[in-house]
């Protein structure tokens, strides 16, 4: 068992989607993460073990790679692909409750920024560690983060910004989610913040890539 | 406005239409502004910038243009600037790396609009990787048309026997993204088609602007990035 979650983790960081898809040329020909995840499945290893042993094994290697500057925007994206391709055979364990998320997290650019990249590299690293991710997309008002939160209470929020004059917003939507859910855990993220700044309009944290973002949530929770 | 030929010289308040390949962008610039060394990208990543470049060249409309103000139209005063008029405040490092210029250049260039929308069809196909090649493709394109009007203003520059500053921006180093507005009241009215939001976003995305100081004092920065305070932005090296 512990050698296809091995492999599993293996073809998620590695990119390796499936057993047609050609990259990287030294698994070539080789079983993916979508046909390896299959058989673990079939094999009887339970959902969860995929999940932690295997998906959150592989993302959390790359995330952090990427973090040390070891890898690069493609690397990431290319093992949230072999990661998507796993989940399809996760997805019914998660529906049934079977598997259990660690938990939910909402994300969005706040209002007035039409900036995704690195709100799509924060959500899939937190859905490659195992959390259910509501992703507003970008211009995302105060109202349609509340109306999120209220749809999906007890989750965590992320706001992203890369624009001066936009991560004033993140301010008011702070606060407004703060007045009606106080114990909800709040990061801030985007190339013009700080931790200070996350400081100073309440937010719980500021993460600097994707997985601090990950990092953090997963302490926090703990 | 008619757009000028890219060879002709340059004239204040004019815009430039500038052809993809007088940009000469490469794989390599693309895969450096990514974040690898050149020829170090993983497949599928060379492939896919060779076929994207291609590409880009059909959706690029490449767009340039410069005012150009000397003094006594330019005042520096501490770490504001004033140029016909309009106050700019790039800060203090900014504002002393300009200290010693007689005469600025103004500008703003565009990818156009057709490399947003392409951007986009790429992020819509579901291969992120595709999407991202192609939102570095328009970064870098947009960077080398600065380029492109830079070195016509170091010739210029030479013209009056000054030398020119690096070319500094809103939203980096300390000169807050905000002023977009002043710098674009500078420039003729929707100077190459571009558009600020009220955040003072450009639209097009792929667009950039700046200034450009001349004087027989300025210097060039040998790494920008030396000079720059954002400890977190993406382009830092």
């Amino acid at each position: 068992m512990d050698d296809i979650l091995q492999r599993i983790a293996t073809c998620i960081e590695r990119g390796k989607v499936n057993a047609t898809s050609p990259y990287p040329p030294d698994l070539k020909g080789q079983d993916g993460a979508h046909e390896l995840t299959k058989a673990a499945l079939e094999m009887g290893v339970s959902p969860s073990d995929v999940l932690a042993q295997g998906l959150v094994v592989g993302m959390n290697s790359i995330g952090r790679k990427f973090s040390e500057n070891k890898v690069f925007v493609p690397d990431l994206l290319m093992a949230s692909k072999a990661m998507q391709a796993a989940m399809v055979h996760l997805k019914p364990f998660f529906e049934s409750g079977e598997a259990k998320h660690r938990g939910t997290f909402i994300i969005g650019t706040v209002q007035g920024d039409l900036h995704d990249i690195g709100k799509n590299l924060v959500s899939m690293v937190m859905e490659g560690g195992g959390w259910q991710v509501i992703d507003l997309g970008v211009d995302v008002s105060t109202e349609k983060f509340l109306d999120a939160l209220n749809a999906h209470p007890g989750s965590a929020v992320g706001l992203s910004a890369l624009l001066t004059t936009t991560m004033v917003n993140m301010e008011k939507t702070v606060a407004a989610v703060r007045a009606q859910h106080p114990d909800t855990k709040i990061i801030v993220g985007g190339a013009p913040l700080t931790a200070e700044y996350a400081k100073k309009i309440g937010a719980d944290a500021y993460a600097p890539d994707p997985q601090g973002a990950l990092d953090y949530l997963v302490g926090a929770v703990a | 406005m008619d757009f000028l030929e890219a060879d002709a010289p340059l004239l204040d308040g004019e815009e430039y239409s500038v052809e993809f390949e007088a940009l000469a962008l490469n794989p390599a610039q693309v895969e450096w502004a990514m974040g690898y060394e050149p020829g170090q990208a993983p497949e599928p990543v060379p492939g896919v910038i060779a076929e994207l470049l291609v590409e880009a060249s059909r959706h690029a409309s490449v767009k340039v243009g410069v005012r150009l103000f000397r003094a006594p139209e330019v005042l520096l005063d501490g770490a504001a600037m004033q140029v016909d008029g309009v106050v700019l405040n790039p800060g203090d490092r900014i504002a002393g790396l300009l200290s010693g210029a007689r005469e600025v250049a103004i500008y703003a260039a565009t990818a156009g609009s057709g490399v947003d929308d392409w951007i986009r069809a790429q992020f819509a196909t579901g291969d992120p990787v595709r999407g991202y090649v192609a939102d570095t493709i328009g970064s870098e394109l947009v960077e080398r048309a600065a380029d492109w009007l830079e070195e016509r203003v170091i010739d210029h520059a030479i013209g009056l026997g000054c030398f020119t500053t690096s070319r500094f921006s809103p939203g980096f180093c300390e000169w807050d993204v905000s002023e977009q507005h002043a710098l674009f009241s500078l420039l003729p009215r929707a100077c190459c088609g571009i558009t600020l939001t009220e955040t003072a976003l450009m639209l097009p995305v792929k667009s950039v602007s700046g200034l450009i100081g001349m004087g027989p004092e300025c210097e060039r920065a040998t790494n920008a990035c030396m000079v720059c305070t954002m400890k977190t932005c993406f382009r830092r090296r």
